[in-house]
């Protein structure tokens, strides 16, 4: 689950905008990525506590106790669609492929990553120019990690479960009046 | 106003991550076979390689 495993990294990797990528680890890094899209969820699970699994792109987390609810059964979810489809094979021996689904998959955290120190960025600028250049190309960031989820999306890659429509109306009760 | 020690650092940083970037897809282009997939990457590729010219701008 990229979402999950996506919590538990952000603070180290926002540290600097691309950890661990360069040479050799490039690998490495994929195959974590490939092991905690499709096998890790019970290890990311604990690691965090509150997990995030609504679906989002990125780290949207809404607080509460109802997210806690909903994330619950997304995982359920989840959990059985990448127990289906798990084309992985961490074989010691094996040589193992990435897929086009692995590649957009790195792509993708790629993207997501490069996002989040952009948007650091653009808020630690203290020039107008610098300031306007940053989030003109964190705009355009957005529309590119935008296109490459929805292709994820259409693709069946990266499975989004709506709300339940009761935990919607308790929210909105819960704020309204 | 001259550029902050700060902003350097993130220039810095964001330059790397864009020519990392900018390889990954130049691999991924050739490494995918769904042509929906080497389309979005080509042109990534392009997207990224303009990032990366216009935090070079802000050395200048």
């Amino acid at each position: 689950m990229g979402r999950k495993s996506a919590k538990v990294n952000t603070t180290a990797m926002n540290s600097a905008a691309m950890p661990d990528m360069s040479g050799s680890s490039i690998s490495k890094q994929i195959d974590s990525y490939t092991n905690s899209n499709l096998k890790n969820v019970s290890a990311s699970a604990t690691a965090t506590g509150s997990i995030n699994a609504t679906g989002m792109p990125n780290n949207y987390s809404p607080a509460g106790s109802i997210s806690r609810a909903i994330d619950n059964t997304t995982m359920q979810n989840l959990n059985s669609a990448s127990s289906k489809n798990q084309t992985y094979t961490a074989g010691a021996s094996q040589a193992s492929t990435l897929t086009d689904k692995d590649i957009t998959a790195d792509c993708l955290r790629s993207e997501i990553l490069l996002l989040q120190s952009y948007n650091s960025a653009c808020i630690e600028s203290a020039n107008q120019n610098v300031y306007s250049n940053i989030k003109n190309i964190l705009n355009e960031e957005h529309d590119v990690h935008y296109e490459i989820f929805n292709l994820m999306k259409q693709k069946g890659w990266y499975p989004v479960s709506n709300a339940n429509q009761q935990d919607i109306d308790n929210t909105r009760n819960m704020f309204q009046g | 106003m001259a550029l902050t020690q700060k902003e350097l650092g993130y220039i810095s940083d964001e330059l790397a991550s864009e020519q990392l970037i900018i390889k990954k897809y130049q691999t991924a282009v050739n490494q995918v076979t769904d042509p929906q997939l080497k389309n979005v990457f080509q042109k990534n590729i392009s997207v990224h390689q303009n990032h990366y010219n216009s935090l070079l701008n802000l050395l200048k």
